[in-house]
């Protein structure tokens, strides 16, 4: 199956061993979330009767509200604010600019906790008052309302960057000429940006909508603390509480199918065509715009987000952490979650770089339809939610397990991977998360022409001299920044790790989740997410060092 | 002839760069009038555009559009939207997502009635003759179509004027010739007068009524085309709108007292050339070599009298029309004709 790769060193021996690991390496990330197709043509078990009778619509309910709140206020915020700060000038532009990209930092379900304050169940003053009014059930009914839209609110706040970040990228990729053109026939900035810039920078910004409704369909923290019940909720209720392994994939499936339609309908709206610029345009599309009515709006819509979405969770997780601070058993946190997280965490980048670098040369070397198809499928996981990805990791590996029969109970291959070690854990983030590994690295190597490797090769070198001499050192960068985004992903990863995490493990992550919302020690729980957020905040700013040093370039 | 544009004492000056883009230039543009602005790149030709436009800012000077002042020390500076002005891009800018219908209407929203928009549109789409590329889009159309598309959009909310920026650059050279004539037409019958950047002095001779020449932010010299054409005002004018010949002589002053060596610049057309070396001209030599360059002939003569007044054989390069072929070793005499003075 070596294919009909047309470069010059397909014939030579050392090549052979770069598509064989890449081929084993796919199979390993790709093979576990067969699991989920299987499960969805076999015999239903009896708890799925259950289920889909009484919990399914609920569920795909809960979900789709989601969906399309968090989808509607995502695009406010991330269109309108890419808009205001790519055309108007005003004071802080360039400050604004940068901060609002770093609510990305701070993960959903962190993002809830930092909005403690505002959260209606029963003890809620309001709702008293509603239930001695209205009665019991209008309360409970009201609860779950309040709750959906502080919960859409909450996870907005956090998710709005990925569109804001797409649409940017995308108003920047328009001609300045458009704009200047649309304003020139008589059309302001506010109404240009309706006729003019959103059709034309649209691809852009699907996408990163689809980015942001998969966070929404993969997120538990955020869900469960206030109380909407969504297909990832269900898979942990089923796999958790009721123990039904078998129903537990079947939503597992159901998930997948809303995923899938997600991207099917992004790929419908991203539209046949790709606008873009035919030649650059004049750098900067603000025209002489200062009026100082207009730079006021500006920066006050800029100032109440930014304030929203960072500085108020950010500001109520510090006090919390400081009022707290007695409580707070600070080594226990270091040398537990903390050491734990960053040496997993560490760990998974390892694996995952390694693995992603040796899949996109293998594609490299062997430019064929199977290694294409592998490496679109390695890309699959990303859109997969984490419970999803979790279970089938789970199930997979306890089949084969099963199928190598083991005489003494005490070292089976599930014992191993899940509850002596955290292998599990680590294949199932690089199930997950081989995508934001993936993708900067095959940029980064298409741009390196292919007459580089025939020139390593013909001055004598192998697949492996061409590797480690020509290609590792053009992927600095391209490295740097697949490295940062993966450490953030893997160590705010909440669903995936609570599930696969071996029984004496906590991370970060789990650790807030588990102070915050099960114990409710909220002081405790600050500081972990704290540090989640700091580390997210260093990420995001690195990132961003590092997208315009390459942009100098 | 009313302005619809006057531009006074415009200066503009780069941030880190030491000369102004534009330094102190003062344009009109009367009604109905096609005016051409000349100049090579960096010659502020653009920015003055963009600045009538108001997509930049100058530190400086007054532009007044059709009686209103946009810009100016003491009054409010009006937004590009404000300004009711057509522009056409370089690059055309058409919505790539809009048919060529749309487009035109685009700029076409105060009109409030909707059959009165369309018939406004169907009249520009017929004037620019786009009859049966309505449902077109941008990319399915050809440079000269898009050209066309652009200049109706820009015409059709009736703007004070239109603005065009280097509208010839993206043309295939062999039908540039037809599209430069239809537009002149299309500009001409829809009674809108036109600013032209363009740094190709062909196009700006044939199309424009007025021409203005920048250099390094400088206005060089206003007029017809034939006036800065054969009574170029310096010598960056007239070396811009093709070859010249710098031909040495002596300056007189009052009755024959020479005052002083100057040159004065002769079009390759303007020459007379005889073959006699009667001593009568103001070069007389040898042709040593003579090359064809397309409009002209470069021909280098050896001239044992040559302007340095020494022994030595000096060498003078002259152009010469296309029609006239000079055979090597001819000796020839060269004149200024006697229809061009300057």
């Amino acid at each position: 199956m070596i294919g009909v790769g047309q470069n010059i060193n397909r014939n030579r021996l050392s090549t052979s061993w770069w598509w064989i690991s890449a081929v084993l390496i796919s199979l390993v990330l790709i093979a576990p979330l067969s699991v989920i197709a299987k499960s969805l043509i076999s015999e239903p078990g009896e708890g799925w009767e259950l289920i889909s009778e009484l919990l399914l619509a609920d569920y795909i309910r809960g979900t789709l509200i989601m969906i399309i709140g968090v989808g509607a206020l995502t695009l406010i915020f991330g269109v309108g604010s890419a808009w205001v700060v790519t055309v108007w000038e005003f004071p802080g532009k360039k400050f604004f600019s940068l901060t609002l990209m770093l609510p990305m930092a701070i993960p959903t379900y962190v993002m809830a906790y930092g909005y403690s304050f505002i959260k209606y169940d029963v003890r809620d003053p309001l709702m008293i008052w509603i239930r001695e009014h209205w009665g019991p059930e209008v309360m409970s009914q009201s609860t779950e309302i309040f709750n959906h839209f502080l919960a859409i609110l909450v996870l907005s706040f956090a998710l709005y960057p990925y569109v804001y970040i797409a649409a940017r990228i995308g108003f920047a990729e328009i001609s300045g000429a458009y704009i200047e053109n649309s304003r020139l026939l008589g059309r302001g900035l506010l109404r240009s940006m309706f006729s003019v810039g959103i059709p034309l920078a649209r691809p852009a910004i699907v996408g990163g909508l689809l980015l942001a409704l998969l966070e929404v369909v993969n997120e538990y923290g955020a869900m469960t603390y206030y109380g909407i019940e969504t297909l990832t909720t269900g898979i942990f209720v089923s796999w958790t509480d009721l123990g039904d392994k078998d129903s537990a994939i079947r939503l597992a499936g159901v998930a997948m199918v809303v995923v899938f339609i997600i991207i099917v309908v992004e790929r419908a709206l991203r539209g046949r065509a790709k606008y873009h610029a035919h030649r650059a345009s004049y750098g900067n599309l603000s025209g002489p715009t200062k009026t100082a009515i207009g730079s006021f709006i500006a920066f006050t819509l800029c100032a109440i987000l930014l304030l929203l979405s960072f500085v108020i969770p950010l500001l109520k997780l510090t006090l919390n952490a400081f009022y707290g601070w007695r409580e707070i058993d600070l080594w226990g946190l270091v040398s537990g979650p903390l050491s734990d997280s960053l040496l997993i965490s560490g760990i998974a980048c390892g694996v995952i770089i390694v693995s992603a670098l040796i899949v996109t040369y293998a594609k490299r070397l062997f430019p064929n339809i199977l290694m294409k198809l592998l490496g679109k499928l390695c890309m699959l996981g990303y859109a997969v939610p984490g419970a999803v990805v979790a279970i089938s990791v789970l199930i997979y590996f306890s089949d084969i397990g099963k199928l190598i029969g083991t005489s003494s109970n005490d070292i089976s291959l599930t014992r191993i991977m899940f509850t002596m070690t955290p292998i599990g854990l680590i294949v199932a983030y690089a199930v997950r998360f081989m995508t934001p590994a993936l993708a900067p690295i095959e940029a980064g190597m298409a741009r390196v022409s292919s007459s580089m490797d025939e020139a390593s090769a013909l001055l004598g070198r192998s697949s492996w001299g061409g590797f480690f001499r020509v290609h590792l050192p053009l992927l600095r960068l391209p490295l740097l920044g697949a490295l940062i985004v993966l450490f953030v992903d893997v160590l705010k990863e909440l669903p995936l790790t609570l599930v696969l995490r071996p029984p004496n493990v906590e991370t970060l992550a789990t650790t807030c989740y588990g102070l915050i919302q099960k114990e409710e020690r909220i002081a405790d729980g600050s500081l972990p997410a704290l540090i989640l957020i700091i580390a997210g905040a260093l990420g995001v700013l690195a990132l961003h060092g590092l997208i315009r040093r390459r942009t100098v370039y | 002839m009313s302005e619809s544009l006057i531009v006074e004492e415009i200066t503009k000056v780069f941030p880190r760069t030491k000369r102004p883009a534009l330094d102190k230039v003062s344009i009109s543009l009367g009604d109905g009038e096609i005016m051409a602005l000349v100049g090579e790149s960096g010659s502020g030709k653009t920015t003055l555009l963009r600045i009538i436009a108001g997509l930049e800012q100058p530190d400086s000077g007054k532009v007044t559009i059709g009686g209103e002042i946009v810009f100016g020390a003491e009054s409010k500076t009006l937004l590009p939207e404000e300004r009711n002005i057509g522009f056409v891009f370089q690059d055309y800018a058409l919505f790539p997502h809009l048919n060529v219908e749309k487009n035109i209407l685009y700029g076409l929203h105060k009109i409030a009635r909707k059959a009165e928009r369309y018939k406004r549109a169907a009249y520009i789409i017929n004037l620019a003759g786009l009859e049966g590329l309505e449902k077109r889009f941008p990319h399915e159309l050809s440079g000269g179509q898009q050209q066309r598309v652009a200049l109706a959009r820009a015409l059709a909310p009736k703007p004070n004027f239109i603005l065009l920026d280097e509208p010839f650059s993206n043309l295939d050279p062999v039908r540039k010739e037809t599209l430069r004539d239809e537009l002149r037409t299309i500009v001409k019958e829809s009674g809108i007068s036109a600013l032209i950047v363009t740094h190709d002095t062909r196009d700006a001779l044939v199309v424009a009524d007025t021409l203005a020449v920048l250099k390094e932010g400088r206005l060089q010299q206003v007029g017809s085309p034939e006036r800065v054409y054969f009574h170029s005002t310096n010598e960056y004018t007239a070396s811009l709108f093709g070859k010249v010949n710098r031909i040495p002589c002596q300056l007189l002053e009052g009755e024959n007292a020479p005052s002083g060596v100057s040159e004065i610049l002769v079009r390759p057309a303007d020459l007379e050339i005889t073959k006699d070396s009667s001593g009568d001209g103001h070069i007389v030599g040898k042709v040593v070599s003579s090359n064809f360059r397309g409009d002209f002939h470069e021909v280098t003569l050896e001239c044992s009298t040559g302007p340095s007044e020494t022994d030595s054989v000096t060498n003078v390069t002259i152009y010469v029309g296309p029609e006239r072929s000079l055979q090597l070793g001819d000796t020839v005499t060269v004149k200024r004709s006697s229809r061009s003075n300057s």
